[in-house]
This record gives structure tokens, C-alpha cells and sequence, in this order.
């Protein structure tokens, strides 16, 4: 087993412009784990997730991937080292056809996973202007999208039910589900706080930029007292 | 009275015209769509065209090599350009690569004047091609027939590779969302200064081609470029399908006003532009979002 955890983010600080988001932010990610990322709306989950990807990188800070610091390289640099990103609101290309979308994200690199038997919903529609699809298959579209191309070590899944029906937040709870099960390492974004805490091994609560709580995810999920105090759920 | 004939003629040439500004156009109109950079050295490229390619020519080589190098030169020279000068400015407002591109127009413009003088400068069609030819009863010369063929091939290829190969699905998804092309793994800068080093190599095409039909001269850039920011409102900004539509349309409408109205000509394009932005703001094949198209 590695010494190096998949992901160390050490003591970031990001900005917006003049906006300071994060706070001297740790965490840390392990081989094979799935980590939830949990806080209110605006708590700085997104920003995490943009900082390790640099699309906004911190100002001060290390984030390492398997050891190597990569808070100075560009966002196709990390992708092609096997971080992936799922992003808020999906972000597929509307106009291009689900098979566009695909071929396109798998010309990056070299995995060639038939993403199709993960994602049968997506054969039936390869055809199809990806801006038409169903939100459940559109954030279908996204993670399939994030798994070919350079290998993918590490998944940055980023409010992945955002938007949902309840039935297809449970077909997206499944796909993560087996994800896990194929051993990606997954770091999850989620505004749901108890659906995130049942999907995850561990869990950081972050408040106004700052890591405030990190515990098991079955711990945070029957700690009334975090619950109520941090996410509002009662 | 117009005859027939004379219109048949002017169709043909305005069709000429309008692939010829469609080659210059769809450059500008990548760039635009992709990158949001407004290129006013667009026409300073053009103008460097032509320049090579009386340069080669005089020099002792033949049109056709001319035709090759000179626009594969300007491709260097627009290279250079977005490496040095926009990439390091993208991010910013607008207003900072308009004025950039507009000094480096004018710095190309003067140097121009060093290296070539004032006076305008006019380069040979190829003897093969300086014949005349027959089209429906009207006589043409043979290198207006050959430009309007060699430009509509081109650009009809440039739509097909924009539409159904891959290269083509990079350029669409880039120009929706630069930072999620970028994080799916590719490098979003390259993809930039490809496309603004090809869309030189297509201005300096156009500059070769149009070099003898027209004097070459150091302000040939800035008639050009006033033409061509006209077809991509009308067309749509940054939509190429629009673009190029949007150019044949001035094409036809410059050879019939050369025809019946000369004096007016390119008044006649300008309120065009005026009609179709009172009509349709965002352009013929414009949408609010400034989808590519």
C-alpha cells in the first residue's frame, strides 16, 4: 500500500478576486475511500473541489496527489494525472451528441472502459443532442464522462444530485455506490447531507471556508448535535 | 438597361468575392467564438498575405508556391502574435485585446511601409491561368473562375471538418466551455494558438488570392477588416455557419452594387448591417447565448 494518501490538501487558502473562500482548509482522501464534503450552501464545498482541480488555485497551500504537490498545475495537467471532475450544474456540451461527449472526453487519453455497460441509459441515446436528455441522464452523461480518458484515480463529484427526481437520485446513489465498489477513489460534494454521509467512509463538515467537523460517515449520520449545528438537519 | 449577361456576371464575381471573404471571415469568427477575442490585426494577416506572396512572386517563384508559403509565413507571424500578446491578456476585459490587436495593426502597418514602401504593389496571376473561360454564355477570366472554385472547395472543407471530425467537436465543446475542455485534459492554450495561427494562415490565403485582382498597399487591412467585422454581425458573432452565409450574402450584394449602383457599395453593406441588428440584434444565425453554431 502507498505511504501517500490519494489526496492531501494542506492548509489551503482560496480567493475570489478579493474574496477570501477558504481557510487554512486540510483534508485528506484515501486509497479506495469515498469522502463526503458537507456544508451549507456557500460553505466553500465547490471552491474545494476547483482549488484541487486549479481551476481556482489556492494562494497558499499544498494539495498533493499521490505525494506530488500539484497546486501549481493547470487543470488538463491534474486531469491527465488521474484526477477527475464532475462538476455542479454537469456542464456537458449541449450541442454535441452524447457520443460526442463521450469520444471527446476519451480522446484525452488512453481508457477505454465501455462506459455504455456502466451507463446503458446512454447507448440507448448516443445519438441524441446531449442539451435533451433528462437531468438523471444528463449527470449520467457527466460521470461517464469524467471516467474515460486519462485514467481516473480520483473522482471530484460535485453535487451529483443537485436538481434530481428522488427515483434517480437513487439510480446516481447506485452508480456511486459502484464506483466505490470498482475502487475509485471518490471525493463527494453534496448539499444532501444524509444521503452523502450514507454513501461515504468518512466525512468533512466545512462552514464559511473552514473544516469544522471530520468523522466517520455513520457517525456524522447519527450525531444529532452535527446535524442539527452544522447542517441544519433535524 | 441591364442585360442578362451582365447580371450572370455579376453573380459569378460576387459568389467569387463572397468565398474569398468567407476564407477570411471564418478565421475571424473562430477566433471570436472560441477565444472572445475581437481581431482587429485580422486584416493586418490578409495584408501580410499579399505581401508575401508579391514578395515570392517577384522574387522569382511561382504564384502557386507563393500561394503556399506566404500563407504558412502569416500563420507564423499570427502565432507569434497570440503567444506574446494575447495569451498573456486572456481573462481580461475586452477592451484590452481590442486595443492590442488595434496596435499591432498599426505596427504592422508601418512596418509594412519600411520594408515595402508606400506605393501600391500588384502581382501577376499565373500565366496558366490567364486565359478566359466560358460560364453560361458569359466569358470570365480563368484565375477569377479558379479562385472562386479553390475558395468554395476550401471553405466548404473547413465546414465539414468543423461539423464531422473530431478535430471539429474539440473546437465546438471549446468554444461552449473553455474550462471544462480544459479539465476533461486537454490544454485549452494550445488549442487557442492553433486556431489563431490556422485562422492567419486563412487571412494570408485570402490576401494571396485577392493580391491580383486588387493593388496591394499599406491600408489594404483596414477596408478589409471594417468588411469583415460587417458580415460576422450580420452572420452572428462567433457563429460560423452565419459567417459564412452571412459573407456570401455581402459577396452577391457588392458584385450587383458594382453593377447598378458602383458609387454605393459599400454603403450598401454597412446598411445591411444596420437592417439586419434593427431586425435581428443578434444576427442572422445569432443567438442570445452566442451559441458557435
Amino acid at each position: 500500500m502507498s505511504a501517500h494518501p490519494v489526496l492531501a490538501v494542506e492548509g489551503i487558502d482560496t480567493y475570489y478576486g478579493r474574496s477570501h473562500v477558504l481557510f487554512d482548509l486540510s483534508l485528506e482522501v484515501g486509497a479506495g475511500e469515498t469522502v463526503a464534503l458537507i456544508g451549507n450552501n456557500g460553505a466553500g464545498k465547490t471552491t474545494t473541489l476547483r482549488s484541487i482541480m486549479g481551476l481556482t488555485p489556492p494562494e497558499r497551500g499544498r494539495i498533493l496527489f499521490r505525494g506530488e504537490e500539484i497546486q501549481g498545475c493547470k487543470p488538463n495537467e491534474i486531469r491527465r494525472r488521474g484526477v477527475s471532475l464532475v462538476p455542479e450544474d454537469r456542464r456537458i456540451f449541449p450541442s454535441l451528441t452524447v457520443a460526442e461527449n463521450v469520444e471527446l472526453a476519451a480522446a484525452a487519453g488512453s481508457t477505454t472502459t465501455d462506459v455504455y455497460d456502466r451507463f446503458p441509459v446512454l447507448d440507448d441515446r448516443r445519438d441524441q443532442r446531449a442539451g435533451t436528455l433528462s437531468g438523471g441522464e444528463q449527470q449520467m452523461l457527466a460521470i461517464a464522462r469524467g471516467l474515460v480518458g486519462p485514467p481516473t484515480e480520483l473522482l471530484l463529484l460535485d453535487e451529483p444530485t443537485e436538481g434530481l427526481a428522488p427515483q434517480i437520485v437513487e439510480d446516481v446513489s447506485e452508480v456511486v455506490e459502484a464506483l466505490t465498489d470498482d475502487g475509485i477513489t471518490i471525493l463527494l460534494v453534496e448539499q444532501n447531507a444524509e444521503l452523502a454521509l450514507e454513501l461515504a467512509d468518512r466525512a468533512y463538515v466545512i462552514e464559511t471556508g473552514r473544516i469544522v467537523h471530520e468523522a466517520g460517515g455513520d457517525e456524522l449520520l447519527h450525531d444529532p448535535e452535527v446535524l442539527e449545528t452544522h447542517l441544519g438537519v433535524r | 438597361m441591364v442585360g442578362f449577361e451582365a447580371l450572370v456576371r455579376a453573380t459569378i464575381l460576387g459568389l467569387q468575392f463572397g468565398t474569398t471573404l468567407a476564407l477570411l471571415v471564418a478565421g475571424l469568427t473562430l477566433v471570436f467564438g472560441l477565444m472572445d477575442v475581437i481581431n482587429l490585426a485580422h486584416g493586418s494577416l490578409y495584408m501580410l498575405g499579399a505581401y508575401f506572396g508579391v514578395t515570392l512572386v517577384d522574387a522569382g517563384g511561382s504564384f502557386w508556391l507563393a500561394l503556399v508559403v506566404a500563407p504558412v509565413a502569416v500563420g507564423v507571424v499570427g502565432l507569434l502574435m497570440e503567444v506574446f500578446t494575447l495569451r498573456p491578456l486572456y481573462g481580461r476585459e475586452p477592451l484590452y485585446q481590442i486595443l492590442v490587436t488595434l496596435g499591432l495593426a498599426f505596427v504592422v502597418e508601418e512596418s509594412v511601409k519600411e520594408v515595402w514602401g508606400t506605393s501600391a504593389q500588384n502581382f501577376a496571376a499565373p500565366a496558366v491561368l490567364a486565359g478566359s473561360i466560358d460560364i453560361a454564355g458569359v466569358t470570365y477570366s480563368q484565375y477569377q473562375a479558379f479562385v472562386l472554385l479553390f475558395t468554395t472547395v476550401l471553405v466548404a472543407a473547413i465546414w465539414v471538418g468543423l461539423e464531422r471530425t473530431n478535430v471539429g467537436v474539440l473546437l465546438q465543446a471549446t468554444a461552449h466551455d473553455p474550462e471544462m475542455v480544459d479539465a476533461l485534459g486537454f490544454d485549452v492554450s494550445r488549442v487557442f494558438t492553433g486556431v489563431f495561427a490556422v485562422s492567419a494562415v486563412l487571412a494570408g490565403l485570402a490576401g494571396v488570392l485577392l493580391g491580383p485582382a486588387r493593388a496591394v498597399t499599406p491600408s489594404m487591412w483596414f477596408n478589409v477588416v471594417l468588411l469583415a467585422f460587417a458580415i460576422i454581425v450580420i452572420g452572428g458573432l462567433g457563429n460560423f455557419r452565419g459567417a459564412i452565409v452571412a459573407s456570401l450574402l455581402v459577396g452577391l450584394l457588392t458584385g450587383y452594387a458594382a453593377l447598378l449602383v458602383p458609387s454605393y457599395t459599400e454603403l450598401l453593406v454597412f446598411a445591411l448591417m444596420a437592417v439586419v441588428l434593427l431586425v435581428r440584434p443578434a444576427g442572422i444565425f445569432g443567438t442570445a447565448t452566442g451559441d458557435p453554431g
